[in-house]
């Protein structure tokens, strides 16, 4: 196949030469990265090259269906030479008969990347066992405590409160028009709204259902693969991409920019204690009914980003 | 975390309200319209009688939904090419199995005493006779982003066979776990792990 190449002495870092076996398998991807990376060529600090190449295994190299798990696929040729007809033609035959035996394979997504499967199932026993004996009775005492307007209003203040995250990402993707209506309920929420405490945001039609926006979904806007799907230990489902951009997430939260420990750790706390009853909502929703509930997570999860990606 | 939407449960209920809502018209009216007239004919159902209990709702909604909900479509979507692997036995028995789960799963969380306020927009086409319907709910204060999936089946007009919540497609998500199950055991193996769901 001809394919474009970079030219010589454009190929990127010099590490990124490791992932030549992997050139025959992902040529569009690894030039698309290659170029992607090329801003940090003059860089020679080990440890920054040494996090990329860790981020970029962990996003693209782990087996082919990673490329699968794209939210932004490669676009196919629109034609072949002459010389491939009969494969053009055994194509459509194989094409066609798929299509007898799955009608509705045209509405489906690819086969999800899960090469940690095995850690994230052991991580996934482990985080049932969590919810059941440690966060449900949390979450119990919590609601038992807190009455539910309660934990609400401080549930939107904390939503408030991530509001340069969601505008952060907004700007890096071009969605300016978004930008702009996450600023508008930034700034009518912490003032009319008592900083966030309520959401008078929700009674003008334009601030009403904005999409949220987060630094994994500006990931996948740019077109970096989901990478495998991870099961963190007590967070639950993420994936390569969605861990990388929520680590840039914490530094863009305003709790961060607070010297004072006491403040960030007063956030997380609450955070941790508001989120967990809808966590645990969100886990009992996609698992109860499911006839593996490892499998029905992984899938509701990875698609739900994947379509949050396309908003 | 980027959790899967906080509503994400609420929208699993609502979906036990819209979803069989399919068809009640003629086959000549437009997918909208079609599912608007089934979803208030179905909440008149639900709302009959002031009963809580979900097997017994679930009974009595069931064959609202068998009428107007392509439970065949939704199975063979959510077999995928596994399908053709069961006979014509086993697939009607996966068909029974798998409409008779989702009711009574979707059933389960449902209260009727709550309301169900969904404003459906203008259908976009699939192909293959198919449209989507995409919605907005509102239930117990959550809104809810929804997308009904329908097929033109003749002269019975428009039936849904997959519902997408928040993105998250019904039969998409069962067939992962499917799959699973039918390299490991075959059919059988499938029917097994549904019979014993609904125990």
């Amino acid at each position: 196949m001809i394919q474009k190449t970079l030219a010589p002495g454009r190929e990127g870092p010099v590490f990124f030469k490791i992932l030549s076996p992997y050139k025959a398998t992902y040529p569009k991807a690894l030039n698309a990265l290659n170029k992607r990376f090329l801003f940090m060529k003059p860089f020679s600090c080990r440890a920054l090259r040494g996090g990329a190449f860790i981020s970029l295994i962990l996003l693209n190299v782990s087996k082919p269906s990673s490329l699968a798990g794209s939210d932004k696929a490669f676009k196919p040729l629109k034609s072949l030479p002459n010389s491939l007809n009969g494969v053009r033609n055994a194509s459509s035959k194989q094409a066609s008969t798929a299509a007898a035996d799955d009608p509705y394979a045209d509405e489906m997504t690819k086969k999800s990347n899960d090469a940690c499967e095995g850690l994230n199932r052991q991580t996934f026993k482990f985080n049932h066992q969590f919810y059941r004996f440690v966060a449900r009775p949390i979450a119990k005492v919590t609601t038992f405590i807190i009455p539910p307007p309660v934990l609400n209003a401080l549930g939107q203040a904390l939503e408030n409160l991530e509001s340069p995250v969601r505008i952060t990402s907004c700007l890096l993707q071009g969605k300016a028009k978004r930008a702009g209506q996450e600023t508008g309920k930034l700034v009518l929420n912490s003032t009319l709204g008592v900083g966030g405490l309520w959401k008078p945001s929700d009674r003008v039609n334009s601030l009403k259902n904005v999409p949220p926006e987060d630094l994994g979904q500006t990931f996948g806007n740019w077109g970096i693969p989901q990478g495998p799907y991870l099961v963190l230990p007590v967070l639950g489902p993420s994936s390569a991409r969605d861990a990388v951009g929520k680590v840039g997430d914490t530094f863009l939260h305003p709790a961060q920019w607070v010297s004072v420990s006491g403040v960030k750790i007063a956030t997380t706390a609450t955070q941790a204690a508001v989120e967990n009853p809808d966590r645990l909502d969100v886990y009992d929703a996609a698992t109860k009914d499911a006839l593996d509930p490892y499998i029905g997570m992984r899938e509701a999860y990875l698609e739900y980003r994947a379509a949050a990606v396309r908003k | 975390m980027p959790l899967p939407s906080r509503y994400l449960p609420y929208a699993a209920v609502v979906v036990c309200i819209v979803a069989p809502c399919a068809a009640i018209a003629a086959s000549d009216s437009s997918p909208e319209a079609t599912l608007t007239k089934g979803l208030a004919d179905l909440l008149r159902l639900v709302k009959s009688k002031n009963n809580n209990d979900p097997v017994e709702l679930a009974h009595r909604v069931r064959p609202t939904i068998e009428r107007f909900f392509n439970t065949e479509s939704l199975t063979r979507k959510a077999l995928g090419p596994g399908w053709k692997e069961f006979t014509p036995a086993q697939q009607k028995r996966a068909v029974e199995l798998f409409s008779e789960m989702i009711i009574r799963s979707y059933t389960s969380r449902f209260d009727p005493n709550s309301d169900v306020d969904v404003q459906f927009a203008k259908s976009t086409e699939l192909g293959n006779g198919r449209k989507e319907v995409p919605a907005s709910a509102r239930y117990q204060g959550n809104s809810v982003a929804l997308a009904y999936r329908v097929e033109n089946i003749g002269p019975e007009g428009w039936r849904v066979y997959d519902v997408v919540i928040e993105g998250v497609s019904l039969a998409s998500n069962y067939r992962a776990q499917f799959d699973a199950i039918r390299q490991k055991g075959g059919p059988e193996a499938v029917l097994h792990a549904m019979e014993d769901k609904i125990k």
